[in-house]
């Protein structure tokens, strides 16, 4: 019993000697959790808001695989916004003034809170329910006075803020973006091509694309077709790439316009290059078939035709309507090469038509031609057994027999001739056949896709 | 004996006194942050929402982009500023006025869904369909495709109100529940499925809307709904167009009882709201 009542005493006199002790433990941080996110929020709208023109933002939506956008920001203390971007595309010159908030989710969180140019890539109205795989909330994930990186929530785009300059934001604000834009629309939508003369000798064809926003340049490299492309977004001066491209000795980071020469160049080094628009791509014509275009029509009525092809298509026309034993005759329209790529074949199609009292009844006689290249380029039309007839796009086995003998004189000429085949040195996308055996004939067919 | 025990017991509450007493100074009242809302300055749409909806009716409208109060797992995005006010007008022109002349304002404020969610673009499902809206208890409409509402557009905004009427038609059954005669009169025709049925195939089978085929509820919500949009000569001439007379006598015991069940359970003149609404609907997109 005693016993007992030793231990109890000891017991106690510990919890008497212990219980008044200070707490050893060191506070990893002085102030909570709550107020330190709390002062994060407020240090970044306040970064975010100081920059006297604001941010020029660059972003890459669908985990940073698709094509670049730019976004120029002027945030205020006050969760206002206003904003201009590539999205907008020829209202690219209109600010929008938006809203933001940056708000503690698992991190703090810059938020586009109301509608504007970044959620047309968000929106799921344009892709079935996804978007672009885009993102309207951006964590932060490294903050300076000059830089922000921010992340995307759901599909982890990244975004970055770079301070913008004086000029640039002046330039931005005068409508900048959208003359850039416009005059890209006007070298794509044009006949020509750009090309890009590489100091090096080579050449490689440009095709920009507003839509993906990529750009990829298609090239000759050990007698096969090579393509490099780079995902890129408007600034005002031109457009910048995600990576910089890297060939034939140059290293392509933007295109910067030239509004007195009305073309892009790039500078490499110490060299300047600019881009030339021309009436043929770079690419020779036997790479450019199948990749470009498929089909030549070989059209009487292009302006500079020879008249030794306008005098034959007049020729072989009137033959088979004079072949016809029975109404309604059979009257050529368009002939052209179609080149099936899968099979490394030519379709030679004569299109002709019937006109009935009630109807015309639309129709295609087709040959087929193994194509041989010769090592000086000269191209042989090798015919192949198999005939056809196309009629409502679908291909019938053998073809009309008056047709086949009113265009014999030309498939003769087909045949039994090899040829020269280049683009023209006149007409945008066309190209001519010149005879080796026969000099006089020349034909020269419009390109299409 | 007992007393020993007393004074052990004493000193040991003097102990845990003392170890108590460690003053150790928390904050217990830091603000939480996030707590309380968003904390935004207010423009003219905030300060309208206010006076329109918040300040008569009790009633919260959301426009600003709060994750946690949509679908997470969905891609969606907030509206345009521009789009709210004339949404939300429209809103109180043809729901909100309406059951207030004819039902009393002290209805709209009781049973009227407290907080609106709006939401720009549609809400997607993976098999394509779309939620044009969604009610959760009674409490809160979420509505979606706000960026496409124009005042002008007739069949967009009745479209968009047969969507506010449809969610609170089914406040109105949760509260009290449509007759069990209304699930009886087309039983063996709703499916999850609705979406393979053509709007045709549906009137043909006694249904309002291919989606009213989805259960019960929603086909007693989409014919309350639908007959106050579309008006009683719209309903009439199509039902009277109808060649299958099984499926026209389904649609008029619907009818029925969706008339008598406002008028029994809420004192609703039926009729008279219907014609309310179309002239609300009239006046407002002239």
């Amino acid at each position: 019993m005693k016993m007992q009542k030793n231990i109890i005493l000891i017991l106690l006199i510990s919890i008497v000697a212990f219980s008044c002790e200070k707490s050893t433990v060191d506070k990893l941080f002085d102030e909570s959790a709550n107020t330190r996110a709390a002062t994060l929020i407020e240090k970044y709208k306040t970064q975010l808001a100081s920059p006297q023109y604001g941010w020029k933002g660059t972003y890459y939506p669908d985990g940073a695989t698709g094509g670049g956008y730019s976004f120029y920001l002027k945030f205020d203390i006050y969760g206002g916004l206003v904003m201009y971007s590539d999205v907008a595309g020829l209202k690219a010159d209109q600010a929008f003034e938006t809203t933001y908030q940056v708000k503690s989710l698992q991190k703090p969180t810059l938020i586009f809170d109301t509608y504007n140019y970044l959620h047309e890539l968000v929106n799921p109205d344009y892709n079935g329910g996804t978007g672009q795989f885009a993102d309207l909330e951006l964590s932060v994930s490294d903050a300076t006075d000059d830089k922000f990186t921010l992340i995307g929530t759901r599909n982890r785009t990244e975004m970055v803020l770079t301070k913008l300059s004086s000029a640039e934001y002046e330039n931005v604000k005068s409508g900048g973006i959208k003359n850039i834009i416009q005059n890209t629309v006007d070298i794509i939508s044009s006949d020509s091509y750009t090309i890009i003369n590489f100091p090096t000798g080579e050449k490689a064809d440009v095709f920009i694309d507003l839509n993906t926003k990529f750009v990829t340049l298609y090239y000759v490299s050990n007698n096969n077709i090579d393509t490099k492309e780079a995902a890129f977004y408007t600034t005002p001066t031109g457009i910048t790439f995600k990576n910089p491209i890297t060939i034939f000795g140059s290293s392509i980071q933007e295109l910067i316009w030239d509004n007195t020469l009305k073309t892009y160049y790039y500078t490499s080094g110490s060299n300047r290059v600019n881009l030339v628009q021309s009436i043929k791509p770079a690419m020779p014509f036997y790479y450019a078939l199948g990749t470009y275009f498929s089909t030549l029509v070989l059209d009487p009525n292009i302006a500079t035709q020879s008249a030794s092809y306008k005098a034959l298509y007049a020729e072989i026309k009137a033959k088979t309507i004079a072949l016809s034993t029975a109404a309604p005759t059979r009257v050529i329209g368009d002939i052209y090469f179609f080149y099936i790529a899968e099979d490394g074949v030519f379709a030679l199609v004569f299109e002709y038509t019937r006109t009935y009292t009630d109807r015309v009844d639309s129709f295609g006689g087709v040959l087929f031609y193994q194509p041989v290249v010769a090592a000086n380029g000269n191209i042989t039309f090798v015919r192949q057994e198999q005939t056809a007839t196309l009629q409502d796009g679908e291909l019938f086995s053998g073809i009309s027999p008056i047709l086949n003998e009113g265009v014999k004189k030309f498939t003769d000429i087909i045949e039994t001739n090899s040829f020269n085949w280049d683009f023209d040195t006149v007409e945008t996308n066309t190209a001519t056949l010149k005879s080796i055996q026969n000099p006089s004939i020349i034909i020269k067919g419009t390109l299409y896709n | 004996m007992k007393t020993k025990l007393k004074i052990y017991a004493f000193a040991l509450s003097q102990a845990l006194l003392i170890m108590a007493c460690k003053p150790e100074a928390e904050n217990l009242t830091a603000k939480v942050d996030g707590l309380g809302g968003t904390v935004y300055t207010k423009n003219t749409t905030d300060n309208w929402l206010t006076d329109n909806f918040t300040k008569p009716y009790n009633i919260e409208v959301k426009y600003r982009w709060d994750p946690f109060e949509v679908p997470l797992n969905k891609t969606l995005v907030p509206p345009y500023v521009d789009k709210v006010r004339p949404t939300m007008e429209a809103v109180k022109a043809i729901w909100i006025e309406p059951y207030v002349k004819e039902a009393g304002l002290d209805f709209i404020k009781k049973f009227c869904p407290k907080q609106y969610i709006l939401v720009g673009s549609a809400n997607w499902n993976t098999d394509g369909t779309i939620i044009l809206g969604t009610a959760e208890g009674g409490r809160k409409v979420v509505l979606y495709q706000i960026n496409d509402f124009d005042k002008k557009n007739i069949a967009g905004v009745k479209e968009m109100l047969h969507t506010i009427h449809h969610e609170f038609a089914h406040i109105l059954h949760q509260n009290v529940l449509y007759p069990l005669a209304f699930k009886q009169i087309t039983p063996g025709t709703y499916t999850s499925n609705w979406y393979n049925n053509t709007e045709e195939q549906a009137l043909d089978l006694g249904y309002i809307s291919s989606y009213a085929m989805s259960s019960a509820d929603e086909d007693f919500v989409e014919m309350l709904s639908i007959m106050l949009v579309s008006g009683k000569a719209e309903f009439d001439a199509r039902v009277n167009a109808m060649t299958n007379t099984v499926a026209k006598e389904a649609l008029r015991k619907k009818e029925q009882i969706v008339v008598d069940y406002l008028t029994k359970t809420y004192g609703i003149n039926y009729r008279s709201l219907q014609t309310t609404t179309q002239a609300a609907i009239a006046e407002f997109t002239k």
